[in-house]
């Protein structure tokens, strides 16, 4: 897939239309989701996506090719919400609703339904981490960026997306660990 | 639940579906920058030819310069490889000839040496017959006294005899005194020659007194002069002192460059060694020369007239 994006790339920096299309297809639904997780409405989410493609083929020409098209697209996407977030309201938290509604659109990836309930509160904690750590949740869980793609797309070193990580995971085991959120 | 529960809960996150519309709103917004390929065209169509090639020809002319500059640098050194080959093989002839010069310089000295020696070795041999010449006719003069002796015994006629006997005398004393001349001068003859090889032992300077020359001498005799009735010859070197010499030597630790020098002289009969080894007869209305004293050296100077007045032939 990472070929042929970057073979789409080419295309449309050429002036391809279909293949700006393509790729527009391939990749809108990934970073509406992302946006969609860390927004509180569709609205705000499809507004950012948008925002995202634009900027994308102003800068297709300085696309380097020093990492994937993939990763170069998140480095906009994040610097795109980051702008929006300084201009916004702070990102207001998912409800365990709607990750409920959103687990519930497509097939369960879950087995049963103690894994579902655990899983929708173990997103819910995520969203209660600090916004550097969720941010690399995001990217290096959700979205499947390998650790070195994460850390391009956020700009940050590869041992701060480590250290972050594992900051989330010691954060989430202890409290999911605990007594309290067994017995919910 | 442990890490890795918890990772892999992490990565089944649900993905939120994208609103309807949202691609076909997307791709309807695409606004793809101008071409990057005509942009490239373009740019090349407005920049100057020279101004493009501009690198390349810099490196090629560099490169260019650099080979040229190696390879003169590199024939000028075979150049002077060559030239040195070529100076050091006539340095190696130089210094050869330079030796042959120098064997052939030494071996014209020594011939010319020898042939000097040759000449007065002649010349004292010359002397030598002379010498013994003139015994003969003091043999021949005693004989015949002997004879007058016998006849006038003989005859007792006391008053022609004693007229014999004057003038046999006076022919007697003339020959001995000639002889003893003739001896003088094959005595300085042998003294000259003896400076002579003695100098040319010693970096051509003459010897300082009469005893340095005693290896050249072969006796002690040759330095008294039979007319000088007052002095005898020493038996040896050993015995050899002042009043054992009759010749003024004049010419110590002299130069053999100066052959003109008086190297020794006769106060009985004024003949004169020279510092090339030759011997003037100061005795007599023949006499050619005349001696002058120049920076502290008494001087051999021929004359252009005779004492007479005549010119010389």
């Amino acid at each position: 897939m990472s070929d042929h994006a970057e073979t789409l790339c080419d295309r449309a920096g050429a002036g391809d239309l279909e293949a700006a299309s393509e790729l527009v297809s391939l990749y809108y639904e990934r970073i509406f989701a992302w946006f969609r997780r860390l927004c509180s409405n569709d609205d705000d989410a499809a507004d950012l996506t948008q925002r995202t493609f634009f900027k994308v083929w102003t800068s297709l020409n300085s696309f380097q090719r020093r990492s994937t098209f993939s990763t170069w697209l998140h480095g906009i996407a994040h610097h795109v919400y980051v702008d929006w977030r300084r201009t916004n309201r702070p990102a207001e938290a998912q409800t365990d609703e709607w990750w409920e509604a959103c687990a519930a659109n497509g097939p369960s990836p879950f087995e049963d339904a103690a894994e579902r309930d655990t899983a929708r509160r173990l997103f819910a904690l995520v969203e209660r981490l600090e916004d550097g750590v969720r941010e690399v949740v995001h990217l290096h869980y959700y979205q499947g960026l390998s650790l070195s793609e994460t850390s391009e797309a956020l700009g940050i070193a590869t041992s701060t997306v480590k250290y972050r990580l594992r900051e989330a995971l010691d954060v989430l085991r202890s409290q999911t660990n605990e007594p309290k959120l067994r017995a919910v | 639940m442990n890490d890795e529960q918890i990772e892999t809960l992490l990565r089944k996150a649900p993905r939120p579906v994208a609103p309807a519309g949202l691609l076909e709103t997307l791709q309807s917004n695409i606004a793809l920058p101008p071409r990057a390929e005509t942009a490239r065209v373009n740019r090349t169509e407005t920049t100057p030819l020279l101004r493009r090639w501009f690198p390349a020809i810099s490196f090629a002319v560099i490169f260019l310069s650099c080979i040229v500059a190696i390879a003169v640098q590199t024939n000028q050194i075979a150049e002077l490889n060559r030239g040195n080959e070529t100076l050091r093989g006539a340095t190696q002839n130089l210094e050869q000839l330079r030796r042959d010069n120098a064997e052939y310089q030494k071996l014209q000295a020594e011939h010319q040496e020898l042939e000097r020696l040759r000449k007065d070795f002649a010349e004292l041999q010359q002397l030598r017959a002379e010498v013994a010449q003139l015994r003969e006719q003091i043999q021949e003069t005693e004989k015949l006294r002997a004879q007058n002796q016998q006849l006038l015994a003989a005859n007792n006629q006391p008053a022609q005899s004693t007229g014999n006997d004057d003038s046999f005398a006076r022919f007697e004393a003339d020959a001995r005194a000639e002889a003893e001349s003739v001896y003088c001068i094959n005595n300085l003859k042998q003294i000259g020659l003896a400076a002579r090889i003695w100098a040319t032992d010693n970096g051509g300077v003459y010897p300082p007194n009469w005893l340095s020359m005693s290896n050249e001498l072969s006796t002690p005799k040759v330095l008294v002069c039979r007319g000088d009735k007052g002095r005898t010859a020493a038996r040896s070197w050993n015995e050899f002192g002042p009043g054992n010499v009759s010749y003024e030597f004049l010419n110590p630790n002299g130069s053999d460059k100066t052959p003109m020098v008086l190297l020794a002289r006769c106060p009985i009969h004024g003949h004169v060694g020279l510092s090339d080894g030759s011997v003037q007869s100061g005795s007599g209305l023949g006499r050619t020369f005349t001696i002058i004293v120049k920076d502290g050296k008494q001087v051999y100077t021929p004359l252009n007239k005779r004492p007479d007045g005549s010119p010389y032939e």
